[in-house]
């Protein structure tokens, strides 16, 4: 009884380690991108894809899940030291933050009609409307 | 049918206003600082006493944007500081144009590249510290009109940005001390910063033509003047060539913030010290909440005069002393040099906003008689609590 209740938090402990972030965009858009050039897109170090297409990054609202972990795996940084990072360029003119999106429905349906955005969800609401680049 | 219509018809016009509307923004920062010294003599770098005080750093400023598209955007921000009254004054004031991926223009009123922390001097949030190191942190004005070029490079995964720099200044300055309305002429400055992962550096120059007609430097002067026919003009600060140099790195590295910065400033052929100023401060964030300690110094050089050995008048000094061993212990007396220690802790406790306690203890280096202070302490401190917001 006891090796079963452990067996089940196990799981469920491993099930909630695996929620991965999907970094997608647009089937049509051919980019293969590293974790550290997508981080340099979402921290307005870069404006476009590989390619040289205008790239658009797009988050989720900061209180999702998703953005705390796109945040944390992919950019390396807590909400706090994101805001200090935001908060230099924009109240110098330097850049802006990317736009956000209410939910992982709203990113996917950007993403699908547009081809030179780049957002993440949640892996498990991935559809075959867009292309992963990666997952964190 | 018809009313699908009228509604569809008033969706599209609303979208088409949209997108034929500058797109505006509106962001803003502010900080509650409140602070106390521990000494009833007034340090001269701290613009506190020994009551709590609210004013002397208190401020809200709010930050409009309107994006005119084709890479052009206006910028202006307000501020009001408690210092002033709360006076409500533009810091900000900008037209800015992105020529290309790499390069935007800007004109207009904007913040001189000094220091690390020059451009968000006045952004609480950004920096670990209730307020960048004092010593360091310490010249009078921050804001000039004219242009701006920034030009972003990435060069073997290094990020370089520079900023090249030309305009004006229009200020008072001394304006807690001496107020003078002065003006800086010609100013060009270059700042360039390098960073890759968790290393930031920047080098900054700038170079201008100073006047501040200061009254009391005038009143040597003329008495220069006065013993030495046109010596004066080596006392006053009559469009002497007055330069910056600065340099500093950054690493932060996994849960270590480690800052240094050193600067040195003259005015040439006028009554003030070359001073020289550094700082190192070393954080650790444990998760939203980060302890650091800072040690900051201030020196000047001592400088030599020779113009006359004239005695002075008895009517100007009755122990008529040769003019240059006056002069002497006129520029002896502006020394001003001081170490400071200090000691904090940031708590993120909202996503928005940071709460910070601070201590520093100043002391002077040079002692009976020194001007680290206005009445001369050898040592005082200053407590100061602040909320740091971003909205």
């Amino acid at each position: 009884m006891k090796l079963k209740l452990c067996f089940v938090t196990l799981t469920l402990m491993s099930h909630l380690a695996i929620a991965d972030i999907a970094v997608i965009v647009h089937p049509s858009n051919a980019n293969a991108m590293d974790a550290s050039a997508i981080s340099r897109l979402f921290l307005g170090k870069s404006k476009k894809f590989p390619d040289g297409t205008v790239a658009i990054p797009l988050n989720q609202a900061e209180a999702s899940s998703a953005t705390g972990l796109f945040n944390s795996k992919a950019l390396k940084k807590s909400s706090s030291q994101l805001k200090a990072y935001w908060s230099k360029l924009v109240f110098t003119g330097k850049g802006t933050p990317p736009r956000s999106v209410e939910s992982d429905i709203d990113v996917l349906d950007l993403v699908a009609s547009n081809p030179n955005i780049i957002g993440y969800i949640d892996s498990a609401a991935l559809t075959d409307k867009v292309k992963v680049l990666t997952t964190f | 049918m018809k009313s699908h219509q009228l509604l569809a018809l008033i969706i599209m016009s609303a979208l088409y206003s949209f997108s034929t509307l500058a797109e505006v923004r509106i962001n803003g920062f502010a900080s509650i600082v409140a602070g106390k010294d521990t000494s009833s003599k007034n340090f001269r770098n701290s613009p506190y006493n020994d009551e709590i005080s609210f004013k002397p750093e208190t401020k809200f400023a709010l930050q409009v944007t309107a994006d005119l598209s084709e890479g052009l955007s206006a910028t202006a921000q307000i501020m009001a500081r408690g210092s002033n009254d709360f006076d409500a004054k533009f810091e900000w004031a900008y037209l800015s144009y992105e020529i290309n991926d790499h390069h935007t223009l800007r004109g207009g009123r904007l913040r001189l590249p000094f220091y690390k922390y020059s451009d968000y001097l006045d952004v609480g949030y950004a920096y670990p510290w209730v307020r960048p190191p004092r010593a360091m942190y310490s010249l009078l004005f921050s804001s000039y009109d004219g242009l701006s070029l920034i030009s972003n490079y990435s060069v073997f995964d290094w990020d370089i940005t520079s900023n090249l720099v030309y305009g004006t200044v229009e200020d008072t300055f001394f304006s807690t001390t001496s107020p003078t309305e002065g003006k800086l002429d010609d100013l060009y400055a270059i700042n360039v910063q390098f960073s890759k992962d968790w290393f930031s550096a920047y080098v900054a120059y700038l170079g201008t033509d100073v006047l501040v007609p200061r009254a009391d430097i005038e009143t040597v002067a003329a008495i220069t003047d006065a013993v030495a026919p046109g010596r004066g003009t080596d006392i006053r600060i009559d469009s002497d060539y007055g330069d910056f140099l600065g340099l500093g790195f950054t690493l932060d590295f996994e849960n270590w913030l480690f800052n240094t910065e050193w600067s040195t400033v003259a005015i040439e052929n006028s009554l003030s010290l070359d001073a020289d100023q550094w700082y190192a401060s070393l954080g650790y964030r444990f998760d939203n909440i980060m302890p650091y300690v800072s040690y900051q110094e201030t020196e000047n050089k001592r400088q030599t005069v020779s113009i006359s050995n004239t005695p002075l008048p008895a009517q100007i000094h009755p122990g008529q002393p040769p003019l240059n061993t006056f002069l002497q212990g006129v520029f002896d007396g502006l020394k001003f040099e001081y170490i400071a220690y200090t000691i904090g802790v940031r708590y993120d406790f909202h996503p928005s906003a940071a709460l910070k306690v601070e201590y520093n203890r100043y002391e002077d280096i040079i002692d009976a008689g020194s001007l680290g202070s206005i009445s001369d302490p050898e040592s005082s401190g200053n407590f100061s609590v602040a909320v740091d917001l971003v909205f």
